[in-house]
């Protein structure tokens, strides 16, 4: 909210600077984002009050005028003007040759004097635009008859008032407005709220219209008048168009204007009818289903029984609380004016607006809750602007209240020492009461603190430590001395048998991987491409490639991937930790809410050269092997359970080139190829490797038990078979490790080899077996025969044969 | 005394043997020249032999004459062995000599996102206080990330959420409305419930806002904390959030809690740090205010306390919540929020 500083004064009597008065109000819990001054800077000299005494039709460009200005006590200026509306005893603010305008760059926005097509001009007459204080204008800017030529705009306009942009809680719907604003700054400076003198009105005439309520949980007041035989060809004064501008609103009319002024002043919106446009009386009821009201705005909205409506006697002419409508509006044929000053509660109001895709002043201020009390005050405020500025003859206030739904307040007990035991600190009894009545409460004491009523507009307090809040608020938070924490003796030491999380990324970031972190929501077209199926559907995403919940950080890590490939990094290797999100099945691993599955997994891809660039070594492109020694060494940090890597298809890997990862029958992950065939859809230029687990797998491990190591010599042998194409290293090494039998300590697979000539359907491997006995030294004959044996499993069950030397 | 053809026989020997071993190249030529001339059938070894036919007087004489040659041609044999080693492992050093100024080779170092490093960094800091780390589902039903917080249906706090919303399949297969949590602030309800107070835990994780530009990406981090126990006041609630301050930032930044609301504390501060890039003095990034917002925080609010079963008359306790993603970019002088999510290698490889 916009609040002006020079308004806010007349309210209150403590005379604050600007900059202390936003430093106390930030103090206080009303936050000032910004304090900038209401207008541009403009030049004492150059910017003056002009009257334009007379006005010619300039000779040589008929649209065109050649107008005289008075501008006090110099002679008369030359002024050639476009606007239509700078007409012969307007009140114009002029610029003189030297000023600057706000707004466009030097030399361009200085004013010359100079001849506008033949016919000198000694200055110009501005229009808001041209003096910064609107984006649009129409003509030249009309200032009150009363505007005293020769005075400086600057001075005139006040444009150095400081205006305060508030960033107000929502609980504070009490503080939108300057009235508010001023009862907080009293409360927190100690100084009093000044409000304005507001004569009461006398009502010469009879009109009046009925007014019903038929939603009393809606609207249990509304407060009606009629104002007759208004001037609408009345000029809103410069003074409330200024504030209204200040604050954020148009001038439209004066009725509006007026509507809007106090709403800004007292927190009360205001609404105002054509009464001549209303039949019968005012009936305020649920909207109907599917009810249709055509808005001010020109928009038609379709209702249901959670809104309510002002009707007359025929139809809907207002949405209560949000917007008049369109068919009872006031237009500049308006000569009867119908006021409405009602009291809509916040419960009712909520969400309500926004359900329609609006927002307005009047919506934001109800559902933040405006102070029941407020209406016949507002509506004695709006009139006597309103018969000030627009003449007309007063009706009597019609205060409709419906029995027993106004908001009872009740008073809160408040325990005196309930405010030490949730401050920490102690708050003398006086301070404590004179606090509590600065802020417009009621605190009568008890014999063990008080009980407070609140003020009708304060609807945020409930409760004691809504009282002690406000309590602290004024005692001020930074007077409150923080005590230093003491660490508890609370969660302890992890086990040694829990992998750290920190443990499991480091070992890939040894490995070159860089951490990345990418989006929970993916494209739904990609994840059905990389895990078969689109997965959870928000229902409200922000694009349509971040329209479905990840069921693998896959498609996160290959969109980096891409974004780095595009940017020229053809050797890229990350990883994530993150969750994915399954559709929940009932029952099975669902989470407490029995609704989705969450599930902490790691991935890693890795495209481009396996070693960073660099000399003496062949450069050669990441392969299966390279991610999965990356991987192996990750696993290895969860012994004792060993994970094997199982052949297995997987939507997003090339069939060959692919495996499960399994624990037990659990598969936990894969790792593989990126699919050509995804490669190619994902406009991937180049292999890419990954892999992916669930975290869990890799989170416990064994506590190391020592076991003694035999000290006499080991024996190594090496073994080359030669064997059929689709018999895998770990059949070779299985069979040969059962051969071996208990002297094997190692078996360490050295060399494989693929047979050149395609049709040559075997290949070669080349592993090393190390014997080592626990007692005594092993002969040469005992090893001798444990390889026979081994030769001989592997020719029996894989049909191997030694290779030839 | 010595005759004349002997000295001049020995003398011939010494100026031969110098010559011999000042031109011998290698260790194996001086060896050679040691057996030319102290071997056993050497030239020194056999005017040895000659002795026996001398006097005695003349032995005696040219005995010494000859030892004094063996000497010199071992000591010159010796000093030759070795100069020539040392000019071989010269050469051998000189040969091998490498430009130390190469690049290392093999595996390059990763790294850690800057996200997870500040969240790490938190996270240790509340532990040595004994905060306990939680967790909680980042697919929230409404009343652990609303109700439970004490922000009803339509509270305008929860316009300012901006929330995104899931549609699953729940108990007995009914559709359920589920969201992705806004806040951490779910795990304070989720944790208080499983655990008896006295508690002190922290949850940091991701959330969600449907809410995207220059300063709002949809995704981001929070971490959340609370701490529940007899007589926990707000004196104890600054004075943790001070001491995290103060360990994060590794510096003492003045700071200030400003009155604020949160529908689940009460009373509620929005905690500001002195800008660490002015310090305080006003610049563009704290839009010459001198301070950051960093934090949100404030008592547990009692009705809180009681949705999460905690009897409020014996207990209170803080709350806080920050974000990690501004406090990584005030640590680490990121100045654009947006590159956090873009994992652009470039980027990574600054942490």
């Amino acid at each position: 909210m916009l609040v002006s500083h020079a308004w806010l004064r007349e309210w209150v009597g403590a005379r604050l600077r600007a900059d202390e008065l936003a430093a106390k109000l930030t103090m206080g819990g009303l936050e000032v984002r910004a304090v900038a001054a209401a207008g541009p800077k403009l030049s004492q000299q150059h910017f003056i009050i002009g009257r334009i005494a007379a006005r010619a039709p300039h000779p040589n460009a008929p649209h065109l005028g050649v107008c005289e200005v008075e501008t006090g006590k110099r002679a008369r200026l030359q002024i050639v003007c476009g606007a239509r509306n700078a007409a012969v005893g307007c009140k114009v603010p002029v610029a003189l040759a030297g000023a600057k305008l706000p707004g466009g760059a030097a030399p361009t926005n200085t004013v010359q004097t100079r001849a506008v097509r033949g016919v000198p001009s000694a200055g110009m007459l501005c229009s808001a635009t041209e003096l910064g204080l609107a984006e649009r204008s129409d003509g030249v800017l009309l200032l009150d008859d009363a505007a005293p030529p020769g005075q400086s705009v600057d001075a005139y306009l006040d444009l150095q008032d400081p205006i305060f942009e508030l960033e107000l809680t929502p609980n504070r719907g009490d503080c939108l407005s300057i009235a508010g604003v001023a009862r907080e700054v009293a409360a927190l400076t100690g100084g009093a709220a000044r409000p304005p003198a507001m004569p009461k009105i006398r009502a010469p005439i009879d009109a009046q219209l009925q007014i019903k309520l038929h939603a009393a949980a809606h609207c249990p007041r509304y407060v009606g008048r009629v104002i007759r035989n208004i001037n609408m060809r009345a000029r809103t004064p410069d003074w409330m168009a200024e504030r209204l501008r200040r604050c954020g609103a148009r001038s439209r009319n004066v009725v509006v204007d007026v509507t809007n002024y106090v709403m800004l002043e007292l927190g009360q919106p205001m609404h105002a009818f054509d009464a001549e446009k209303l039949h019968g009386g005012i009936v305020v009821r649920l909207a109907r289903p599917r009810e249709k009201l055509r808005l001010l705005d020109g928009k038609t909205v379709t209702l249901n029984d959670e809104y309510c409506v002002i009707a007359d006697h025929k139809k809907a002419v207002a949405l209560a609380g949000i917007m008049g409508g369109h068919n009872s509006a006031i237009t500049a044929a308006t000569r009867h004016v119908f006021f409405e000053s009602a009291f809509f509660p916040a419960a009712q109001m909520q969400g309500r607006a926004r359900a329609l895709g609006m927002h307005t002043d009047a919506s934001h201020r109800f559902e933040r809750g405006v102070d029941p009390r407020l209406q016949a005050r507002a509506m004695e405020r709006a009139t006597h602007l309103l018969t000030t500025l627009a003449g007309g003859e007063v009706g009597p206030i019609v205060d409709a209240r419906a029995a027993g739904a106004a908001p009872k307040r009740r008073p809160i007990a408040l325990p005196k020492t309930e405010i030490a035991r949730i401050l920490g600190v102690s708050v003398a009894a006086g301070r404590v009461r004179a606090g509590l009545q600065r802020l417009g409460m009621k605190p009568a004491a008890t014999a063990h603190g008080w009980r407070v009523t609140p003020p009708s507009w304060r609807s945020d307090m409930h409760s004691a430590h809504d009282l002690i809040e406000e309590i602290g608020r004024l005692h001020g938070f930074d007077n409150i001395a923080p005590r230093p924490p003491v660490a508890a003796a609370g969660a302890g030491v992890a086990s040694e048998t829990r992998v750290a999380l920190d443990a499991v990324k480091n070992k890939l970031v040894e490995r070159g991987y860089r951490e990345a972190i990418t989006y929970s929501f993916v494209s739904p077209k990609i994840q059905r491409l990389l895990t078969g199926a689109a997965g959870l559907k928000l229902r409200n995403p922000l694009a349509d490639n971040m329209a479905v919940m990840r069921r693998s950080l896959w498609p996160g890590l290959l969109g980096a991937i891409k974004t780095n490939l595009n940017r020229q990094r053809d050797r890229a290797r990350l990883f994530e930790v993150g969750r994915v999100y399954q559709t929940g099945k009932r029952g099975a691993a669902a989470n407490a809410n029995g609704a989705a599955r969450e599930t902490d997994q790691l991935a890693a891809a890795a495209t481009g050269a396996v070693w960073p660039r660099q000399w003496g070594e062949t450069a050669r492109a990441v392969d299966f092997f390279d991610l999965k020694g990356d991987l192996t060494n990750v696993l290895k940090l969860a012994a004792p359970r060993p994970i094997s890597f199982a052949r297995g298809l997987h939507p997003a890997l090339h069939p060959g080139r692919s495996a499960q990862l399994r624990a037990g029958k659990n598969i936990i992950g894969h790792i593989g190829q990126l699919h050509p065939r995804c490669q190619r859809q994902l406009g991937i230029e180049q292999p890419v490797y990954l892999f992916e687990l669930n975290l869990a797998a890799v989170a416990r491990a064994a506590v190391p038990q020592f076991s003694a190591r035999s000290r006499y010599p080991a024996v190594r042998r090496d073994l080359a078979v030669v064997v059929a194409r689709d018999i895998s290293a770990r059949q070779v090494l299985t069979v040969a490790r059962a051969a071996a039998g208990d002297w094997l300590v190692d078996i360490q697979l050295f060399d494989i080899y693929h047979f050149a000539a395609p049709d040559k359907n075997e290949k070669s491997f080349a592993f090393g077996l190390t014997f080592q006995a626990e007692s005594g030294n092993l002969t040469a004959r005992a090893v001798d025969a444990k390889i026979a044996a081994v030769i001989a499993a592997l020719r029996l069950k894989l049909d191997a044969r030694l290779r030839a030397a | 005394m010595l005759e004349l053809a002997v000295a001049d026989s020995f003398s011939n020997i010494a100026a031969g043997a110098r010559r011999a071993i000042g031109a011998a190249d290698s260790p194996a030529a001086v060896a050679a020249l040691r057996v030319q001339y102290l071997g056993k059938k050497g030239e020194v070894t056999a005017q040895l032999k000659r002795l026996g036919s001398l006097d005695a007087a003349r032995r005696k004489a040219a005995g010494a004459a000859l030892n004094r040659l063996k000497n010199d041609i071992q000591h010159m044999l010796d000093k030759r062995r070795e100069s020539l080693e040392r000019a071989a492992v010269a050469a051998q050093l000189q040969r091998e000599e490498i430009d130390v100024s190469q690049p290392g080779r093999g595996q390059t170092c990763g790294g850690l996102h800057p996200i997870s490093r500040a969240l790490a960094r938190m996270e240790i800091i509340f532990q040595q206080l004994g905060f306990a780390v939680a967790d909680g589902p980042e697919i929230e039903d409404e009343y652990h990330n609303f109700e439970a917080l004490n922000i009803p249906p339509h509270h305008p706090a929860r316009a300012m959420h901006d929330t995104f919303f899931i549609r699953t399949r729940g108990k007995n297969d009914m559709e359920e409305d589920m969201v992705l949590r806004t806040h951490t602030s779910p795990v304070q309800i989720r944790y208080m419930q499983a655990n008896r107070p006295p508690l002190r835990a922290i949850a940091g994780g991701r959330v969600y806002r449907r809410d995207s530009d220059v300063t709002h990406t949809p995704m981001f981090h929070q971490l959340e904390g609370i701490a529940i126990d007899r007589g926990l006041n707000f004196a104890d609630l600054k004075g943790i959030l001070i001491h995290f301050i103060r360990e994060f930032f590794e510096r003492e930044l003045a700071m200030r809690f400003r009155p604020s609301y949160f529908p689940f504390t009460e009373p509620s501060a929005e905690v500001d740090i002195a800008c660490v890039f002015c310090d305080g003095r006003g610049c563009r990034i704290c839009k010459q205010s001198g301070w950051l917002e960093v934090l949100g925080s404030g008592m547990v609010h009692p009705k809180v306390l009681q949705n999460g079963g905690v009897d409020r008359r014996k207990f209170s306790g803080y709350a806080f919540g920050l974000g990690v993603e501004r406090l990584a970019m005030l640590r680490y002088g990121v100045n654009d929020l947006r590159l956090f999510f873009d994992n652009d290698l470039a980027f990574l490889e600054q942490f």
